[in-house]
Parts: structure tokens; sequence; C-alpha cells
């Protein structure tokens, strides 16, 4: 059997709009894969989307077509693709990631798995303190609210941090610290939406670089990763917690090139410097603008520079303005490294 | 506004336990030492009944350590314990494959810092590992440098000790216990003992367990971890007090090319802040040895992590910037010796004490084993040891991922029916906890918080229990409560 001309590894926000894309592309033989259950597409001309079926790895090939494994009720098998894409999402980080000291209690969860059992019918606690910010906190005030869960605080890691968690079996109390000293929150529910993780597990082992700060793959302004014919879009390359650059990021995606083939020298590294958590793409061309996609290191930045040069910053959710930037380069001459200012 | 229902029963114990009046052995407690010590009296034809006050095994210290097993190298000479270790390492390889427990020789280096931890490498631990009979090797600055170019470039030396291992302890204690079922022992999970007194024959000791039933047996092996002194006062005997010391640890899972365990050169009360490869993949920095008060205190905190941090980073730099997925605590339980303490109760020879089993539990597991039922055998009250009688099934590493099924756990590529898998079987999970540790789902990134709302689905469809009724870790740890639209109370 011929290999795919794309496999896309995911259908959430970006998935659906690479499908989208590559249905615009005219490109035939497309296969979407997607862990989540679903009714199959309505939508005539879509390409043949799997439900049910998870990515677990990919191999990188070093001719004609890299190798996809799925995982599904079914079992276990392997498709061959010219192009993958890696639109697998994120994951909320959860308490531990943030390693946040005290007991190990139940009742600390993220929005993700509050969400999950209030969908259910389940309630996640009595009286819960969400440590988070942003659009989803907003849909999960709304529903712990519904459910009648009381609601003790909502707190906004970009003012306070959360430092230690106490009580055992199930959560007692919080801590929470600023400038201003630390206050005990007591509640048996603590619901953290604070940061995102690339849910990327399907390239351990595959060669595709990662970026320690955002713990995904690194990205040119194409979405390339540095295997040809490998792309990653939305969170899973920029974990921005309200899928802030997601649409973006997969109209820029350039699926000319596919595995084997020589990709385009974008040879300008990008680098974070002060007061940048990361920074996507990690490769820009040089001689072109560039839009850069900034999260800041705990606080909203009003200004940037690029080399010593102020640029141009954009919140690209001006209701829900937050760490997370746009900055526009007008042109890229050369390593561009990017200082954010409060 | 929907009021929320006030839930009827919070306790999770939802199974029901059946205790027999009477049997031969009583083993108290469920850590790694406990189930092997079943096992292998179970293997001696006696009945044996397990109990363990927590919902599963290996809730205690058997859950939080570095899972090494030791080979002994640096034990203290003339101890129970040094003994026990020598015993071990012949026990472990056949253990191992007798129970399809993956035990994986890594190795280790010991790092020396400075010329005066050189020198004791050289002289003091060399005399220590020839008097134990541990095969070790000195390394020159280039020597474990080149065997090791992870570990600190400013270290001047090291000792190579090639036997050192790593297991799953999770897996470890989860195969002692179901060894022990498959050769007839009972195991009652979530059952205290909450007295214990001589019969008037003398022959025999009747435990009284959480619930108000009551067991008889000719033995009772006290292997109750950190609260083995608690339980000897059960019977009379105040002899001994255990204190427990605390050990902070930090999980990775960056890829740094750790390959072997890296050790510092020990201090006095403690083998120092490890860096350690996982059995089943992943890093551990850590343990701390903190002296607490309290025997429920296996909270971390920050001072303990970043300690284990910075340690660790003296000895693998790149541990600085890994990222931590889990951060964790457990308990030693140490008596004031700083041996084992294994002997029998001051008011009973029926009752043997195992306690004080701190920082090589794991290692010396099958030897602690062995030298129970000697002593019940040279006291006349246990039969000759029969070898295992079947073989563990198919459980072994290399077809965990390959089983059929849609994948519920992502970070982890754990399927469906790898969690089924765990609900049924010699000894079910009947927590979060347990389906974790037998399955490795929710071990990984996200820690359980994408999966285990399907998790809790999939344990209720098994068990025809709501999923209200299912707890964490301990009792009490409910994961969650009825909405609005559930009928509340009892099942």
């Amino acid at each position: 059997m011929a290999p795919y001309e794309l496999v896309i590894c995911g259908y959430g926000v970006s998935g659906r709009a690479v499908a989208q894309r590559a249905r615009a592309l005219g490109l035939e033989r497309v296969l979407v894969v997607e862990h989540r259950h679903g009714k199959p597409s309505m939508e005539p001309d879509l390409p043949n989307i799997e439900f049910g079926t998870t990515a677990v790895g990919v191999l990188a090939g070093d001719g004609k077509a890299h190798v996809v494994v799925l995982q599904s009720a079914a079992g276990t098998r392997q498709v061959h693709a010219k192009r993958v894409v890696v639109a697998t999402g994120a994951h909320e980080r959860p308490r531990e990631g943030f390693e946040v000291a005290g007991s190990r209690p139940a009742g600390v969860m993220t929005s993700r798995l509050a969400l999950d059992l209030l969908g259910r019918g389940l309630l996640p606690g009595r009286e819960a303190v969400i440590y988070g910010r942003g659009l989803r906190v907003a849909r999960l005030r709304a529903a712990l609210l519904q459910a009648g869960v009381k609601l003790v605080a909502v707190v906004d890691p970009l003012r306070e941090r959360l430092v230690r968690v106490d009580g055992f079996p199930r959560l007692a109390a919080v801590t929470i610290a600023s400038v201003d000293g630390a206050r005990r929150l007591a509640c048996d529910t603590l619901v953290v939406a604070a940061a995102l993780d690339p849910a990327v597990h399907l390239l351990k082992g595959s060669g595709v670089h990662m970026d320690p700060t955002t713990r995904g793959p690194e990205i040119d302004q194409g979405g390339r990763t540095n295997i040809p014919g490998i792309y990653t879009v939305g969170t899973a390359a920029a974990p921005a917690l309200d899928h802030e650059f997601s649409l973006a990021l997969a109209a820029s995606l350039d699926l000319a090139d596919g595995c084997g083939q020589e990709e385009p020298k974008a040879a300008a590294r990008v680098l974070p410097g002060n007061g940048c958590r990361w920074v996507v793409p990690q490769r820009v061309m040089p001689g072109h603008p560039a839009e850069l996609y900034v999260a800041a290191s705990g606080f909203i930045p009003s200004a940037a520079r690029v080399n010593g040069v102020p640029v141009r910053v954009s919140h690209p959710l001006p209701e829900n303005v937050g760490e997370y930037v746009r900055v526009s380069v007008p042109e890229v001459n050369g390593n561009l490294r990017v200082d954010l200012e409060g | 506004m929907q009021e929320i229902m006030p839930h009827v029963d919070e306790q999770c114990h939802w199974w029901s336990s059946d205790v027999p009046p009477s049997v031969d052995a009583v083993v108290i407690g469920g850590g790694i030492v406990g189930t092997a010590i079943a096992e292998r009296l179970a293997r001696h034809d006696a009945e044996v009944l397990l109990v363990e006050r927590e919902p599963d095994v290996g809730e205690g210290a058997s859950k939080a350590n570095s899972g090494i097993v030791h080979t002994g190298f640096d034990a203290r000479p003339g101890t129970l314990e040094a003994r026990l270790l020598q015993v071990a390492r012949e026990l472990w390889p056949e253990t191992a494959r007798d129970l399809a427990i993956p035990l994986v020789p890594c190795g280790a280096v010991m790092v020396a810092k400075d010329e005066a931890e050189a020198r004791a490498v050289q002289t003091s631990i060399l005399e220590r590992a020839r008097a134990q009979g541990v095969a070790v090797q000195v390394l020159t600055r280039d020597e474990l440098l080149s065997v090791a170019p992870f570990v600190t470039e400013s270290a001047v030396g090291g000792l190579h000790i090639p036997g050192e291992a790593v297991v799953d302890p999770f897996w470890a204690t989860r195969a002692f216990a179901e060894a022990a079922v498959r050769e007839g022992a009972r195991v009652s999970l979530g059952t205290a003992v909450e007295g214990m007194e001589i019969a008037a024959s003398g022959r025999r000791v009747r435990i009284r367990l959480f619930g108000g039933a009551v067991v008889e047996a000719g033995l009772v092996v006290n292997a109750a971890g950190l609260w083995a002194d608690e339980v000897a006062a059960l019977i009379g005997d105040r002899s001994f007090q255990l204190r427990p010391r605390k050990g902070q640890f930090l999980l990775s899972e960056d890829d740094l090319g750790v390959d072997r365990i890296v050790l510092p050169v020990p201090g006095e009360s403690s083998k120092g802040i490890l860096v350690t490869p996982l059995a089943i993949g992943g890093l551990l920095l850590g343990p701390t040895a903190e002296d607490v008060d309290d025997k429920r205190d296996v909270a971390t905190t920050a001072e303990g992590l970043e300690r284990v941090r910075r340690q660790a980073a003296a000895l693998v730099p790149s541990v600085a910037k890994a990222a931590s997925i889990r951060q964790f605590a457990g308990l030693r339980a140490v008596h004031e010796s700083g041996d084992y303490l294994i002997r029998p109760a001051s008011t009973t020879p029926r009752v043997l004490h195992v306690a004080g089993i701190r920082s090589t539990g794991i290692s010396t597991a099958p030897a602690i084993a062995w030298y129970v039922a000697q002593w019940f055998r040279q006291a006349g009250l246990l039969g000759p040891e029969r070898s295992r009688s079947a073989t563990a099934p198919e459980g072994t590493l290399e077809n965990q991922n390959m089983a059929g099924g849609e994948v519920v756990c992502i970070c982890r590529n754990v399927t469906r029916g790898e969690i089924l898998r765990a609900l049924h079987g010699p000894l079910p999970a009947r927590t979060v906890d347990a389906v974790k540790r037998r399955t490795g789902a929710m071990l990984g990134e996200c820690q359980g918080n994408e999966c285990l709302a399907d998790i809790l689905e999939i344990m209720a469809t098994r068990f025809g229990v709501p999923p209200w009724r299912f707890c964490k870790h301990a009792s009490g740890s409910f994961v969650c409560l009825p909405g609005g639209d559930h009928e509340h109370g009892t099942v």
C-alpha cells in the first residue's frame, strides 16, 4: 500500500485546522487519528478520521516514508506517511509538575480532571481553590458553581504562587505566597490550571529535537521539526494556556516538503532572554519577517526587545490579557534574542 | 442552585474481607517484607493469613524508596543486616526469575569528590566490601568519567560496584503478594490488627481485627513496618521503639544518559543522596535522611527538595535543570541499634518481630523470609519447604505494551486490557493507587489527570460499585463525590 500523503495525529483545534488546509491543498490519502472517541465527520471531503486511535510512536524514515505506530481497540498497527503532523496538544501541568511541597492527598487535580468528573455527573469535592487563570478557569468556575461546589478562592499564578499542600488522606488546605506574605486556605479540592506541557510522548526515541523550555519539539516558522516531513502545530509546539497561537501555527504550516527531502535552511536561532519562559518558533528564515510567540515567566509583558531593539508586542486575546504575547520582527538578520518587560 | 448531597459513607472499604477463624500463621503487614514472608511460609505448607491495614499491599515504605537491591558492600560488619544482605545476594536472582520480577543489574559507581573521600574509598570502604564478599573496583578519575561520563568532572576518583541492581518495588511487592496467594495464602486488605492475646493453652495467639473478626494462629510474624513496636505492645512487649526517618525524593523522566546508580561516599547514618535509574524508566534523586516525630509525616518540604536537587547535582550536574514530574517521601523504620531487630516477643515465642528494617528492606526481603522460616523450623513450629508450585504467569515487560485494546493512559501507553487485568487476578487492585502501581498508569507526566475519570469508570463497571466509593490510597481518600443526579448513600 502506498504511504499516506499526510497523517495528522490529533483532531483538536489544531488537527482540525490542518485537516481543512490539507483539503484546501488538494492532498489525497490523508489520515487523521484521534485518541478520544467521537462521531465520524459530518463534513464531506474531510479526510478519513479514526477516533479511538492513539498514535503511540513515530519512527523517522530515511527515504520514502515515516512510520506512525497506532494503538486502538483492535490492537497495534503501523502506517506509512510522507508527512506527519503532530497535533496532539498538551496536558495541563499537574501540581507535581510545579514541585509544590507537602502531602499527596486525594483532592488535588487539574481542570481537565475536574471538568471530566463534572461531565460525568460527579463532584470533584466540596470546597475548591482554583490555582490558574484564563478562559479555562472561567469555564471551570462556571461548572463548579453550577454543580454547587463552594469556591473558596481563585488564585492567579501571575500574582501569587502555590507553595504547599496539606492534609491526608484528603486535602485540607493549601498555602499561597506572594511578596506580601503567605496565606493558608482551607479547602478539600485544589484545581490547578496554570500551565500546559506538550503531549508528545509519541516522539520519544524518534530523533525529533526537543526544546527543554517548551518541553515540546523545536520548530521553524513553517512548523517543521529537524526531521524533514515531521511537523508540529498547536499547543504541542507552543503550549499557551488558552490556545493563543494555535490557529496561527496551523495557518503557517508549510507542507511542501516530505520525508527524505531537503528542508529549507531556517538558519537563524531564536532564544528566550530576560523575562521569557519560551519562544516559538525556535528557528526562523533570515531575510524575512517573523512572528514570534512568547511566554513570559510569571508576569504580563507590555514591551519587548529583539536583539536590544524595541519591537511591537500584542496580546492575542485582548479579553484575557496574560503572559502569552506575539512579537513581530520586521526582518530577521541573524540569531534573535527576545527580552520581555512588564 | 443545586445542593450538594451529603456523602453518607466516606469509608472506602467497600469489599468484604473473609477472614478464616483459625490458621497456622498470621503475617501482620503487607509491605515487601511481609509479603515475601507470607509467600515463603505458604511454601512450607502452612495456612497463612496476611493482614494489611491499608487497602493495598505496599502502602508504607515499600512504595517510597529507591528500588535498589544493594549488594551490601557498605554494610556494617557483624550486623544481622549485613548477614542477610549476603544471603539475599544468592536468593534475589532465583526469586526474580521465579516470580517474573524485572531485576536490572545496572551496577553502581561511588563518586569521591575530594582526596579525603578518595582515601576513604581506598581504605575503609574497600575493606568493608571485601569483608562482605562483594566484588568492587577502585576507579581513577579518568576511569570513572569513562564509564560514567555523566558524573561531575570535579570527581577525583571512585568505586565501581557491578553487582548493584534496581527493581521496581511496586512490581516486587505485588509479585510476592500474588505468589503468596498462588501458594495458598489468604490476604486480607483494609484489615488492621486491634488486639492480640495469648490463648490459655499458650500454643495459640488470638488476634482481633478491625471490623470485629477474630483469628487464631500458632505463629504470628510482626512485619508491621513503622508500627511494629505498637503491634508488639498489643502482646505486652514494650521492649523496643521505632522512630521514623524521612527520605524525600524527586523523580524525573528526562533522558540524561544515567545508566547506573550514582552514590556519594556515605555519611554516618545514611547512604546519602543518590541518582538512581528506575527499573521501568526514569531517574530518581534522593533520599534525604531526616529524623521526624510523626509516623504519618510523609510530606515533602521545599527545603528538603532543594537539598535533594543540589546534592544530586553535585554528583551528576545535568540533574540541576531536570524537570521533575513527581516528588514524594517515605519513612524508614529505625531502631536505635541501627540494625534489624528480628526476635521473638518477650511475652511469647509464638510471635516473631521483624522490625527496624531500614534502608535495605527491598534488598533483603527474600533473605528475611528465609530467616523467618528457618527460625520457625528450628523451633519445631514449621514443616519443610517445597519449591514454588507454579511460576508466575506471563506478566513480563515484553508483552505489557502489546496487549490489545485502546489506550487509556496516554503518558504511559497503558491499555484498557492492562487495566482490566489489574482489576482481576489473585490480588485485584481496589484503589486508584493500586491500579497505578500494578499497571504504571497515572505515573507519567500528567500524573493521572487525563485518564483518572476513565479509570474510575472501568473500576465501577468491573466491581459494580459507584465511582465515589473508590479511594486514592488510604481509607478516607475519596477521589470524587456523587453529583446531584446520583443516588447517594450505600451501594
